[in-house]
């Protein structure tokens, strides 16, 4: 994300602009390609009780790695488990782990940005070395790191990735609130006697908000990646949890001979993180009309 | 191809010169062997991996040797007599001998090595050598050795890292050092070697049994399986040691490779925790042990490469019982046991390393399957063993390379001073039959012993085996005469390439 100073038009017309912006969104295809691949893949995480065809551990050992069939519209795994209900059922985990460290890093994330782009001084020194020292550190490597040390579980991953998708976001605010801070309506504002925490909430976080909302979505979708790399190297979710990236890497060896089995979780993997970004590039391109190509 | 009538151009001959230099190197002869892992140390005494054996069976000889049939054969102690109350061996060392420092082997260098194993500081080989009460040197090329108690297994502990005999002098000069400089009188000398890269052994011409054919053996870690076969089929490799079972049938199925599998001493098991519940009730075990499709475990798990077991002494080793009976596979009653004892729904942790996620997920399928819950929990090798050692788990999936003699084979595992006793085995009827098989000099009556203890153990499912293991190993075509010796290491000396 670029960081510089992005100039807001007519803060006070605050709800026609968004108003505004969501019609914009809905008339961009391709976000609105990304939204419905989305949807799709979130309605099969939460029925995928009823529609996955097999139970998500049901093993057959006398199916193995068979290729995709009427029965197995995916084919089934190295222990006969059915690929589709376990891509189904991966989509939970993929999901829950993006959203789930997306939402606590932006709202660590903005808070941290907010309060140092408003306060300075000394907690704005301190908040931000750490977040530059943080981004110091390649992103997957801090979160492969976290992982290890937290041990494998879903909680701890979610809370790995969290951490290391917070600082984009403080940053990112902070420069927000910095550039904001100076414009004539937050002047009104303190010169009206609002109290500080009024200011910041009440008339900068909407005209940030829109900035923030754009970086959530391009950070779900690292998000899901770095949950199916950590998933891949065996530091997420455990067996026989499935996830996308575990079963890569089980598939992994069979590439030569079954590369079916790589195939599905590699597809999901692939159109989340598309369509994540193309719900992104639309939400920048609708909120934010001088970043729209022309 | 040259045609008729057309001179040699500049281009044909340099080509010409290239392959003539091509298969110059050709006939230096070098093999790359692809291990598993990086072996940790050469050293002997320090020695506790598998893959260290591959390089050090090369270094140094031993004072015996196995055969094929794992019968124990003279290497560098040309004969042996064992006294009739079996408590001194004398040994005959061969003549002639020198390491490869120049210096000679004889007697003392015998003695020199026997007692460094059994006095250094951390040797792993002081167990395996508890039984010796005294070494003497009784002639240039005659040690005469003492036991406490008699020790059937002696002699085949002597065909391991304990019997291989390193120079004094090389020894002594490297200190704790020794496994990076590594001295013995073996085929191959010791080249170089870069940590995590490789270990490159020269043919030693001066051989006692006739130099080596292959000039240069290169060792090379491939921990993972996927990249070993990798390299394998593109000839980063000419031989990996093991390949894995998945990959078997596409390798044959490659042009000018072959998979050669020959049975194993070790096997695979089911290991409980006896000291704690869930696995201190036998109705619990019971049902673990009704549960398990061995047919299944070796066909999903290892592609049918490996044989299904049910006690701790494989077919091919001594100790084995053909009579011995484990529960019949018989998910239902499995889950009628479960309910019977109110134990349906029983909670557990299943510690694994990570190599063996597919053989634990199996295990976790056909226990769910009965009326277990069973959680997954990986972990790397030092971590794990500190969990094992303290018996902070519940249970646990074994792997054992095996060894010829049935006390090392399964003592450590179920003995209470056991060094495996990964199970807590503290059993008075079992340490007994153990000691007393210790102690036993008739073959057949000291047999008969450990068929009894695996009986017991067997019989109120303390350990559930799995399967036996099969040293599968994935070679070129080009390497001939490989002896198929069932401790999984391959003596180089003897094999020659095309």
């Amino acid at each position: 994300m670029d960081p510089s100073p992005i100039e807001q038009p007519e803060p006070a017309r605050g709800r026609t602009l968004w108003a505004r912006g969501v019609t914009r969104f809905f008339r961009n295809r391709l976000g609105l390609t990304g939204l419905v691949i989305l949807l799709v893949f979130a309605a099969l995480a939460l029925l995928a009780p009823v529609i996955a065809p097999y139970g998500v551990a049901e093993v057959n050992f006398s199916r193995l790695r068979a290729p995709p069939s009427a029965d197995h519209w995916l084919g089934t795994d190295e222990l006969g488990r059915d690929t589709f209900t376990r891509v189904v059922y991966g989509a939970r985990i993929s999901l829950t782990v993006g959203l789930g460290s997306v939402f606590i890093a932006l709202f660590a994330g903005s808070l941290l940005g907010m309060l140092a782009g408003f306060l300075g001084g000394w907690f704005d020194e301190v908040v931000m070395r750490v977040m530059d020292a943080m981004l110091s550190l390649p992103f997957l490597v801090l979160a492969i790191a976290l992982a290890a040390i937290l041990g494998p579980n879903l909680q701890n991953t979610i809370l790995a990735i969290a951490i290391v998708s917070t600082p984009p976001f403080a940053r990112l605010t902070r420069g927000q609130v910095l550039s904001e801070k100076e414009r004539d309506y937050v002047q009104a504002s303190a010169a009206l006697g609002a109290r500080w925490t009024r200011t910041l909430l009440r008339h900068i976080l909407p005209n940030i908000l829109s900035v923030i909302i754009v970086q959530a979505s391009l950070a779900t979708a690292i998000a899901v990646l770095a949950e199916s790399a950590l998933s891949f190297l065996g530091l997420g979710v455990q067996p026989p949890t499935p996830s996308w990236g575990s079963m890569l890497n089980t598939s992994r060896g069979y590439l030569a001979t079954q590369p079916w089995m790589a195939f599905s979780p590699g597809i999901a993997i692939f159109l989340v993180v598309l369509a994540l970004n193309l719900v992104g590039d639309g939400l920048r391109d609708a909120f934010d009309p001088r970043m729209r190509p022309r | 191809m040259l045609r008729k009538g057309v001179p040699m151009t500049r281009t044909t001959l340099l080509s010409l010169a290239i392959s003539l230099l091509v298969s110059g190197a050709a006939l230096a002869q070098t093999v790359t062997i692809g291990l598993h892992q990086d072996p940790p140390n050469l050293d002997p005494i320090l020695s506790q991996a598998f893959s260290d054996r591959s390089v050090t069976y090369q270094i140094y000889d031993r004072l015996v040797d196995l055969d094929e049939n794992l019968t124990i054969v003279p290497m560098l102690a040309t004969s042996w007599e064992v006294s009739d109350d079996g408590l001194a061996y004398t040994l005959q060392i061969r003549e002639g001998v020198t390491f490869h420092d120049g210096n000679a082997l004889d007697a003392e260098a015998v003695r020199y090595t026997l007692d460094r194993n059994l006095t250094r500081e951390g040797s792993a080989r002081r167990d395996e050598l508890s039984s010796i009460a005294g070494i003497a040197v009784t002639g240039p090329f005659t040690v005469e050795i003492t036991l406490h108690s008699p020790n059937a297994a002696f002699l085949a502990v002597l065909s391991g890292n304990a019997g291989a005999i390193v120079s004094p002098t090389a020894a002594e000069a490297a200190g704790a050092d020794f496994g990076n400089s590594p001295v013995g009188s073996g085929p191959f000398v010791f080249h170089a070697r870069e940590r995590q890269n490789h270990v490159t052994l020269r043919a030693n011409a001066d051989y006692w049994n006739g130099a080596p054919s292959i000039q240069e053996l290169v060792f090379r870690p491939f921990p993972d399986g996927d990249v070993r076969v990798a390299n394998l089929l593109s000839g980063g490799a000419d031989i990996i040691i093991p390949i894995e079972p998945k990959d078997i049938a596409s390798t044959q199925a490659a042009a000018g490779y072959d998979v050669v599998a020959y049975d194993s001493l070790g096997w695979r098991a089911f290991v409980m925790n006896l000291t704690r519940p869930p696995f201190d009730d036998p109705a619990v075990r019971l049902a673990v042990a009704q549960a398990i499709d061995r047919a299944a475990l070796a066909a999903v798990v290892y592609d049918d490469a490996v044989i299904p077991l049910i006690g701790p002494f494989p077919a091919n080793t001594p100790g084995y019982d053909p009579d011995l009976e484990a529960p019949a596979y018989d998910p239902e009653a499995a889950r009628a046991t479960l309910e019977a004892a109110g134990k349906l729904g029983t909670e557990f942790t299943l510690l694994i390393l990570p190599h063996e996620v597919l053989h634990g997920q199996f295990w976790q399928a056909v226990l769910t399957e009965v009326g277990f819950v069973v959680r997954i929990e990986q972990m790397e090798a030092g971590p794990y063993l500190e969990v094992v050692n303290n018996l902070r788990h519940d249970a646990t999936l074994v792997g054992w390379s095996g060894r010829i003699d049935p006390d090392p084979q399964f003592f450590p595992f179920v003995h209470t001073t056991g060094n495996l006793n990964w199970g807590g085995f503290n059993d008075e009827r079992i340490d007994g039959l153990l000691e007393a098989a210790r102690a036993e000099t008739d073959p057949a009556a000291r047999e008969g012993l450990y068929r009894d203890v695996a009986r017991l153990v067997v019989e109120e499912n303390m350990i559930v085996w799995g399967i036996q293991n099969q040293n599968i190993i994935g070679v070129s075509e080009r390497i001939e005469g490989i002896p198929l010796i069932p401790d999984g290491t391959v003596r180089w000396h003897g094999v020659t390439v095309r």
